[in-house]
């Protein structure tokens, strides 16, 4: 693992070494026409630095190609599901989970967090019927706020490992035995399971999304887990060891609980990875709006995540992807205050910041991302593909990801923690 | 929630647009800028500084913004193989009251062509100019390494424009050299020559024109010197 480190740190090294080369004379010609001062954290944040990075990944995972299979466990284990009025998914999050192919027993804590509507009588039918290795339990809480409910169900689980399943999320029917095969046999305090996108067809922003979770997330996560550092073990579908996450305390009442749970965990020295064969698909955003609402709290839970630990307290590796994450909004910065107007520029015919070069950039990105594309396909799991989805999550994701990642660390950082209690 | 994300991105659009600006009014302010002005004194010594080889991607910049720093007019002798590329240097040296001279084409030794092939250098030039849109005539010609004969004088006469004084820049010399071989022999109506395709030029031009105004000197273009001169 150290080993495959330092030869992708040699690798991204070599490449910044290269384009830095060639960023000298780039800036050094534009800063004859704009304040040379802007036009190097222009061309860092929006080249230098996202190409050191976005190579370091992809030499990673290219090194990492290969899948590690684990050996099946038959253990029982506990699903823990929150929901709060989600009269229109639970059934099916509840079925997906009785039908999965697992040798063990299931045990699926429902948390109702004071829902209003139908839920309670819904997850109530779903009891009623008969599964041959599974057992459905009703909870109710009534503090609101998603980690209320996730301690509530946390305090009710017996087996060694649990896992986590949002109540709009569906787990493809050999996920839990894979995630609980890699917990198990890696002895992990937490994995991440490999999410998809469940309403791929709806409208245009899940198909952009569909992307965005398949090359980048995905691409992400398989990054970090390599070596045992995935900063987000996320609520969706993951995996934990129960002890470990009572030690630290279980979640905490905030935006990104999430976050903070893997990098408490993390600070702990503990083992946060990737299991890029248990798939969940997920329903995603419909609407712009929404999407920039999930988007800003994203941002916001990555800040909580950052400002909750001593990263200096974790492994090499921590410290790495947590300077990563703070590169994070650097790039965010440079992207909307550098490349945007950069293209405006262009518009007027200085091709200073977003030129040829930017072409050049694309054709990268788009053979890196077919490299992570055929990795997601070798796993043999179902996702539906759209051309549209894939040329708007090339073109115009970046602007609502940017944005909306830019007013979240604005809100915290104005806000501050209280705001949001 | 709706109405604070709009707020949000509405400023960031704002400051994006207020970026954008910023950016397009340094960028205008470089590329159209206001014609240098200059009064000749006659009682005054009064000399032209001219650049020939140009324009350059990378050099011509420096040289035009110490001209524009201290208001000093100056003539570029261009090559005609250089203007494609380099619009934007030339379209700046024009709003700026720079004039411009012919240096040929392929810059080759001119005593070693035909008629035929003197003429098509220079006109080359010139066409290569109108190309580029610029309504522009070049009033001079200057033959590279300042090599002629009797033959291209004939042809070109009072149009050819030589030097007075070599800065020696071609040479690969150092800065402080440049600075001696231009300051210590200049005098009332000379022309000099530099060439705006190497570092030290740029350097060495800026404590050329302090230390020139210090004596007194006034810099003006080739033709406003010639008319002084006649007169
Ligand atoms: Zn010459």
């Amino acid at each position: 693992m150290k080993i495959k480190f330092f030869i992708t740190m040699l690798f991204a090294m070599i490449w910044l070494f290269i384009s830095t080369y060639f960023a000298i004379w780039w800036a050094n010609d534009v800063s004859n026409y704009l304040p040379s001062f802007y036009v190097w954290w222009v061309i860092i944040g929006i080249a230098l630095l996202p190409g050191f990075l976005m190579s370091a990944m992809f030499f990673s995972n290219i090194i990492h190609f290969k899948l590690k299979k684990h050996p099946n466990t038959c253990q029982d284990t506990s699903v823990i599901i929150c929901a709060y009025n989600e009269e229109e998914t639970i059934e099916k999050t509840i079925k997906c989970i009785c039908d999965q192919e697992y040798t063990g027993n299931i045990r699926i804590l429902v948390v109702d967090n004071k829902s209003t509507d139908t839920t309670k009588i819904k997850i109530l039918s779903m009891i009623k019927n008969h599964y041959s290795n599974c057992t459905i339990e009703y909870v109710y809480c009534d503090k609101p706020g998603k980690s209320n409910a996730l301690n509530c169900g946390l305090a009710l689980v017996k087996t060694k490992h649990f896992i986590t399943v949002d109540a709009d999320t569906f787990l493809h029917n050999c996920a839990i035995q894979k995630i609980i095969n890699h917990i198990e046999n890696k002895k992990c305090s937490c994995v991440a399971g490999n999410l998809l996108v469940y309403n791929v067809k709806e409208t245009f922003v899940t198909k952009m999304q569909n992307y965005d979770y398949l090359l980048s997330i995905a691409a992400i996560k398989r990054f970090q887990g390599s070596y045992q550092t995935t900063l987000v073990a996320q609520g969706a579908f993951s995996a934990y060891n129960t002890c470990d996450v009572k030690d630290v305390g279980g979640w905490e009442d905030c935006l990104g609980e999430d976050i903070v749970l893997t990098y408490q965990l993390l600070e702990q020295k503990k083992i946060s990875t990737y299991e890029p064969s248990a798939v969940g698909y997920t329903t995603t955003p419909t609407t712009i709006n929404t999407l920039y609402n999930q988007r800003k709290r994203w941002a916001i839970g990555m800040i909580e995540g950052l400002s909750s630990v001593n990263a200096c307290k974790g492994s090499y590796y921590l410290k790495y992807f947590t300077l990563v994450n703070y590169c994070i909004i650097y790039l965010d910065l440079a992207f909307i205050f550098g490349f945007i107007p950069g293209i405006i520029l262009a518009f007027y015919g200085y091709y200073y910041f977003v030129g040829c070069l930017t072409l050049f950039a694309l054709l990268i990105s788009i053979i890196m991302f077919l490299s992570f594309y055929f990795f997601q396909k070798q796993l043999n799991i179902p996702f539906k593909n759209s051309l549209v989805g894939f040329i708007c999550f090339l073109f115009f994701f970046q602007f609502i990801q940017s944005a909306a990642s830019l007013h979240g660390y604005f809100t915290k950082f104005t806000k501050g923690k209280e705001f949001w209690k | 929630m709706r109405i604070k994300n709009r707020y949000f991105i509405l400023i960031l659009i704002l400051s994006i647009f207020i970026t954008s600006f910023y950016l397009l009014y340094h960028l205008d302010k470089r590329f159209n800028p206001k014609p240098i002005t200059f009064n000749i004194d006659e009682n005054k010594p009064t000399i032209a500084l001219t650049f020939d080889d140009g324009p350059n991607s990378s050099y011509t910049q420096n040289i035009l913004d110490v001209l524009y720093e201290y208001n000093v007019p100056a003539t570029f002798f261009i090559c005609g193989k250089n203007i494609e590329g380099n619009e934007k240097l030339i379209k700046q040296m024009i709003a700026s009251g720079h004039e411009l001279g012919n240096h040929t084409y392929n810059h080759p030794d001119l005593t070693t062509l035909s008629n035929a092939e003197i003429i098509n250098e220079f006109s080359l030039t010139q066409e290569k100019l109108y190309e580029a849109n610029f309504d522009y005539t070049l009033k001079y010609v200057r033959p590279p390494y300042g090599r002629y004969d009797e033959n291209i004088q004939n042809l070109y006469q009072e149009q050819l424009i030589l030097w007075q004084i070599d800065s020696g820049d071609w040479e690969n010399i150092n800065e402080i050299d440049i600075i001696n071989n231009v300051v210590e022999s200049v005098k009332h109506g000379d022309i000099i020559v530099f060439h705006d395709d190497n570092n030290t030029t740029s350097k060495a031009l800026k404590n050329i024109i302090i230390k020139l105004k210090d004596e007194g000197y006034q810099f003006t273009t080739v033709t406003n010197l010639l008319q002084l001169l006649h007169i």
